[in-house]
């Protein structure tokens, strides 16, 4: 794709990726290029949040707005600010759930992500869930 | 477990670093967990310091202990002496440990618990008045202009021969980092664990300049803080020597800031505090001014307190710090939440945020543990009724009951105005402020009944009703109980001046009933109806002090002249004792 020029050339930085979005008018094609298994995992769940309109607001609760924003055309380069990103978990929540009583191994939580077809949106939102899960 | 590991990924983490990791004998995360981590592509950082023995672990005795427990340790726990054996099969362990998860290691830290916390740093200091600074309450007055000089070079044991706290973390480093440390066994050189959490900007630095010149190159170190009065302007000195220390060696050595951004170990109560939203954005800029800076990481209860919220922005800040809160909400929530209730939202936060920080009279997160939030009029008002060598009547640990679970008091026992110091007049000031607090109270309810009205019907609405609408409201009422108590003090005072002018009472009296039942109905909303928790907080006031107070205030106005027989703070305490004995 780089090489016919519909995606533009970049390099990216550890753990960086690009999310670009095409419509040639007979189809819509998401290209997710990453440095990394986790730069491949956050392309993808940057196309659920820019795609989707998803934000990833709770460990329980992926929210999606009725209406996603499913744009015909993105070019995203992201690159992390800070080389090391650290979620701390501070509840304590294993293993005597001291904190919170939810989050429990094991326990399904309730997501309340909504794949809502959009112009074209359906098939990309289902294979991100399928692809990713909600979890 | 998993679900939030996930989150993680969702937004954009390389590591999940788990509180307390070994603190004492748990063995925590579980295997399963690091093994999910792996295959999710994250890393995270071990302590491999034998922690505290709060649970003596079965591989040591009570020999290996220190013999001397202040203040090294943190509140209650002892520590393992660096010189007996114990210390050393401890860590040996945690790097075998370690060794089966060096594929997803980020770093490894030594002493994430072993810190001289403060409380009971205090004890100790010299010539130094101690003042509130115990878990629940050190950010009363640790804060601004008011901070500790606590002592805390002080000795250990009569094993390692009176070793300073930070020479004893030294000599831990420079063993992990020999030749027979966490190198050679194919691990991460071992960086050091500061914890941070009340201890006085000359000791911090004290403690840095002793242990940053042990820091191999390429350890990664971590400055932990508290949720509570210490912004990054504290700990400065932990990135600017390990600057010093790598551009002299090009040793590429690290330091990260870990806050916890709400205290998740149930002592404080789920109520939401805004100021942590800027605490991130401080702490960003001023850590980024420093090479060695690896990031500042944040860290909540997740459930409740606005906990995601701050969580959830921590990680993003971290991918990307252009923006702050005010003007990162808008752009990340609109679509999901709406653009409008989104602003109200901000607006609510910043009024929460105001009055929690006593409309800007405090610096740093003064307030971040709410326990003893409003009802110390010399926190207040200090321009008028100063800190009386920090032995006022009203200080935290005169009126705390034990850490975990108890009901505090509303001031000391048996506290009495003989200097005659609580005076309508000294108490003005604090009257003031405090009506301005309420009218910013009053200003976030309606914002967040107007977001209430913007929610639509539908799944998302429940996620914001409980998250969002209803954790602010029980914020705001909390906040309200507590200033309608510290309102009626200054009416109380003012009753007992009318009566010996002779002068009518009723308005004023009237007017304490009702700040007085308003404090009940609050405090009634928010511990009945908050979800997910017991009826019962630590550290709340005793609801039948109020209605005991309540029940007085209906019989001054029957006979103002009753007010005479008690001063403020004798009626305060007489109100305590008699509903401890029952009547």
């Amino acid at each position: 794709m780089e090489a016919t020029g519909r995606v533009p050339e970049i390099a990216l930085a550890a753990e960086g990726f690009a999310l670009d979005i095409i419509d040639d008018g007979a189809e819509r094609v998401a290209v997710l290029r990453a440095e990394g298994k986790l730069g491949l995992q956050y392309a993808v769940y940057a196309l659920a949040e820019h795609f989707l309109g998803v934000r990833f607001v709770h460990p329980l609760f992926d929210l999606a707005p009725e209406v996603p924003p499913a744009p015909s055309e993105l070019h995203l380069d992201e690159t992390p600010a800070m080389g090391l990103r650290i979620l701390y978990e501070a509840a304590h929540t294993l293993p005597d759930l001291r904190g919170t009583g939810i989050l429990r191994e094991g326990t399904q939580g309730h997501t309340h992500t909504t794949a809502t077809s959009g112009p074209g949106g359906g098939r990309i939102g289902s294979a991100i869930m399928s692809a990713c899960g909600t979890s | 477990m998993r679900h939030f590991i996930a989150w993680a990924v969702k937004n954009r983490q390389n590591v999940v670093l788990f509180d307390d990791t070994w603190a004492s004998t748990t063995e925590f995360p579980s295997p399963e967990i690091l093994q999910y981590m792996h295959r999710r592509g994250l890393k995270t950082i071990l302590n491999v310091h034998p922690g505290n023995a709060y649970r003596l672990d079965p591989d040591v005795s009570k020999q290996d202990l220190c013999d001397k427990r202040d203040p090294r340790m943190g509140i209650y726990y002892p520590v393992y002496c660096v010189d007996k054996p114990g210390f050393w099969k401890l860590v040996d362990k945690r790097l075998k440990t370690a060794a089966k998860y060096r594929h997803m290691l980020a770093g490894l830290i030594c002493n994430q618990d072993e810190g001289p916390l403060g409380w009971r740093a205090e004890e100790s200091a010299e010539g130094v008045d101690p003042v509130d600074n115990s878990l629940a309450g050190f950010a009363e007055e640790n804060s601004g202009t008011r901070y500790l000089k606590p002592k805390l070079y002080t000795s250990a044991c009569s094993t390692c021969g009176e070793v300073p706290n930070a020479a004893k973390w030294a000599r831990a480093l420079q063993r992990l980092n020999g030749p027979q440390g966490s190198v050679a066994q194919g691990l991460p050189p071992v960086g050091h664990g500061r914890a941070h959490c009340a201890v006085a900007d000359p000791d911090d630095e004290l403690v840095a300049r002793e242990v940053v010149p042990h820091l191999a190159p390429g350890s990664l170190s971590m400055v932990w803080v508290l949720p509570n009065c210490n912004r990054a302007n504290r700990v400065e000195s932990w990135p600017r020597l390990i600057d010093e220390m790598n551009r002299k060696d090009n040793g590429k050595r690290k330091v990260f800031l870990l806050r916890e951004l709400i205290y998740g170990c149930s002592a404080d109560m789920p109520l939401a505090v805004p100021s942590t939203l800027d605490s991130i954005d401080i702490d960003f800029e001023i850590m980024r001014k420093y090479e060695s800076t690896a990031t500042c990481a944040g860290g909540t209860y997740v459930m409740h307190s606005l906990g995601w919220l701050m969580d959830w922005y921590s990680m993003r800040k971290q991918w990307d710090p252009s923006a702050r809160w005010q003007s990162w909400l808008p752009t990340n929530l609109s679509q999901v939440l709406g653009r409008e209730a989104v602003e109200l939202a901000v607006e609510a936060l910043e009024l929460v945020r105001d009055v929690q920080m006593y409309d800007g009279l405090v610096e740093g997160e003064y307030c971040a543990y709410y326990t003893m939030w409003g009802l110390n009029p010399h926190h207040v008002a200090p321009e008028t009724i100063p800190l009386p060598n920090s032995r006022g009547p009203f200080r935290y640990d005169k009126v705390r009951g034990n850490w975990w679970g108890s009901r505090r008091r509303l001031v000391e026992a048996g506290a009495r105005d003989k200097e005659g110091v609580y005076t309508a007049e000294n108490l003005a000031p604090a009257d003031r402020r405090l009506r301005r607090l309420r009218g910013k109270l009053d200003a976030a309810d309606a914002r967040i009944t107007r977001i209430e009205g913007l929610l639509a019907p539908g799944v998302n609405r429940m996620f914001w009703e409980e998250h969002l609408v209803r954790t602010l409201r029980y914020t705001t009422a909390f906040l309200r109980s507590r200033t309608a108590v510290a309102l009626s003090y200054s009416d109380y005072a003012q009753a007992r001046e009318q009566v010996r002018q002779g002068r009518d009472t009723s308005a004023v009296l009237a007017e304490g009933e009702k700040v007085v039942r308003e404090a009940l109905n609050e405090q009634d909303f928010y511990i009945r109806r908050r979800p997910g928790f017991g009826i019962d907080y630590p550290y709340e006031m005793n609801p039948d002090t109020l209605r005991w107070l309540l029940e007085a205030w209906r019989g001054l106005r029957q006979n103002p002249e009753k007010c005479l027989d008690l001063d403020l703070l004798a009626f305060l305490d007489r109100a305590e004792t008699e509903v401890a004995q029952g009547h």
